[in-house]
């Protein structure tokens, strides 16, 4: 019973806690930031709760008023849905508690208790994206999740961010269009919102209209790819990530593309079957957009001098490993793929935290002035090293696992070319994150004082994604059962 | 394809026009409030569509009469509407807003020169 609230309960706290934010914000901004670690910590309690409930009960259904589903909107708290919304407040939860320290810093005077209402509503936003059973209902928060994640880039004040944060907007706006569209083709097609419902319209009905059919997800494709960034499409996620804030950047980079993804997962398998799918070329699309965004990534990436810049495009090549998870189009593959959100959400959002510091630091995005920090900031700059080796795919590590379950599943449906593929981006990856930590660690004429790094709230923050990073590389067992379960759930 | 077929369809045919148009306005247009507009076009081509997508020839508005016999068109796709219409004014707002930033640091609002200025 109460299994089934907790993702509906989720959004609705979240939400609360974004909207009684300003409050305290003009009248009480030193509570801010307890607040919001008070409300996301609660999060993390209920999404865990809520995990465990769904892995040993099954999924769970919960419709808002009590209206059933064709006419009620549905909250759905399956696999997928349970382990995002753990892995959205775990990562909130984080970056909070890391920004207590740099808020203030980076961030014109003022604007903390504001800001620590922007990254609630985004996290509500999120929540209510990934639970969401009804189209309708998806399109709203995908809204919430854009129009905040916009704010987030222009928090951080000054000039250079607001050209970047238009093109975000603009993009970010034709995308939802196309959705906006792609979900009234459905409706025409089906006569249904809700996401089980009209699936079951479009199985008993799909091939008498397979044209308006294919012309719904085309739109559909195209707003989400868009919106997540995918190669063709990814042209304002670079400007916008790398201009932000360093902790907006690790919740735009490590999570708001990911739930795009998500969402994409949801629409292919829960409301178009794969044998639908199978009849366009769908999936032969996605592979050829996805391998040319892992290359085009990281070859971009290749020629950055700025150190976020280089980051926002490692994010292209990354989202390019998930669609890839994606169109493979068997439960494997969706199994590299949720394994490869998690990871990289753990690994970016760590890695632009430590750039964040780094660059606090240097006073400059530029990666040759970062020379020598290492050595004056040797736990931040191994934290980087760490989600950099992650990156390139060392083992223990979780970006490791993650490869090797795409290459997996690449090999297993007959993709033959996914395996090399793996090796060429791992190596790709290394040509540009080796020289960063070659340059942090380099011996210089010139000796920077050590010290002005190990705030608390620092340490734990990146130490908590550390650990979250080499628990998944070490022993991923633990969290595959969960993943496989959520895949076969969503293949259904 | 017979003339009646577009005769027929032609809220379809314009709202998908009035789209296509909205984003190439966006994509093509220098000035930055055109490129507002050009959202605002392309929003209104998604309205249209589920406004056609809602109605019934002959239907009545969607209002109970009690004991009256009577045809409705369907309100779902209004109702989706309105809450389409919110968030593109709260779209507009947020472009707007950030146009006059722009334009109060960079003292432009053409694409160009603000591509000039920040080199």
């Amino acid at each position: 019973m109460v299994i089934e609230f907790l993702p509906f309960a989720l959004v609705v706290f979240t939400l609360v806690g974004a909207f009684i934010m300003p409050f305290f914000a003009r009248w009480f901004t030193r509570g801010c930031i307890p607040l919001t670690l008070g409300v996301l910590g609660l999060d993390i309690f209920m999404a865990a709760t809520l995990l465990a409930g769904v892995m040993s009960r099954g999924p769970a259904a919960y419709y808002i008023g009590g209206w059933a589903a064709p006419w009620g909107i549905e909250v759905r708290g399956d696999g997928i849905a349970a382990i995002m919304v753990l892995l959205i407040s775990f990562i909130m939860f984080c970056t909070v508690v890391y920004g207590a320290s740099s808020i203030d810093r980076e961030l014109p005077e003022g604007r903390g208790g504001w800001y620590c209402s922007l990254l609630l509503l985004i996290s509500a936003g999120m929540m209510g994206l990934v639970v969401s059973g009804d189209l309708f209902n998806m399109y709203v928060m995908i809204e919430v999740v854009s129009l905040s994640s916009v704010a987030l880039v222009l928090a951080k004040g000054g000039r250079e961010v607001l050209p970047a944060a238009l093109k975000y907007l603009l993009l970010a706006t034709i995308g939802s269009g196309f959705i906006l569209f792609g979900i009234g083709f459905i409706y025409i097609l089906t006569g249904h919102l809700n996401i089980g419902f009209a699936a079951a319209e479009l199985m008993a009905s799909g091939g008498d209209y397979p044209y308006l059919s294919w012309v719904a997800l085309t739109f559909l494709v195209i707003g989400l790819g868009v919106k997540a960034g995918l190669f063709p499409l990814h042209f304002w996620l670079p400007d916008a990530h790398s201009t932000a804030a360093s902790t907006s950047s690790a919740v735009l980079s490590g999570l708001v593309v990911k739930v795009y993804a998500v969402v994409v997962m949801r629409l292919f398998f829960q409301l178009y079957s794969s044998e639908l799918l199978l009849a366009t070329d769908i999936d032969r699309i996605l592979l050829v957009m996805s391998i040319a965004a892992i290359l085009a990534g990281s070859l971009f990436a290749l020629i950055q001098k700025d150190l976020k810049r280089l980051l926002a495009y490692s994010t292209v090549a990354q989202i390019g490993y998930i669609f890839l998870g994606i169109s493979v189009f068997s439960i494997m593959g969706l199994e590299g793929a949720i394994f490869h959100i998690i990871a990289h959400a753990l690994m970016k959002s760590m890695l632009f935290l430590a750039a964040g510091s780094l660059i606090l630091r240097a006073g400059s995005r530029q990666i040759e002035d970062l020379q020598g920090l290492g050595r004056a900031m040797p736990f931040t700059a191994g934290i980087f090293s760490l989600g950099a080796f992650s990156m390139i795919g060392l083992p223990l590590l979780a970006g490791f696992i993650s490869k090797y379950l795409l290459a997996l599943a690449g090999w297993d449906s007959g993709n033959y070319l996914v395996l090399p593929l793996m090796v060429i981006s791992g190596l790709l990856n290394a040509a540009y994150y080796l020289p960063v930590i070659r340059v942090l660690f380099w011996r210089g004429e010139e000796e920077i004082p050590p010290g002005g790094e190990l705030e608390i709230g620092r340490v734990l923050a990146l130490g908590a994604l550390a650990v979250g990073l080499l628990v998944m590389g070490v022993i991923p067992e633990a969290g595959r059962n969960f993943i496989q379960l959520a895949a076969s759930w969503l293949w259904g | 394809m017979e003339f009646s077929f577009f005769v027929a369809n032609y809220p379809y045919i314009f709202s998908m026009l009035l789209f296509s148009l909205g984003w190439l306005i966006i994509f093509t247009q220098a000035n930055l409030i055109k490129k507002v507009i050009g959202i605002n076009i392309m929003e209104s081509g998604i309205f249209l569509f589920f406004l056609a997508v809602g109605d019934i020839a002959g239907g009545n508005p969607p209002i109970y009469v009690e004991g009256v016999e009577q045809v409705y068109v369907n309100p779902l796709p209004s109702a989706l509407i309105l809450t389409g219409i919110v968030v593109s004014f709260s779209i507009t707002a947020l472009a707007l807003s950030i146009i006059i930033k722009i334009y109060q640091s960079y003292r432009t609002i053409y694409m160009p020169e603000l591509l000039r200025i920040m080199e």
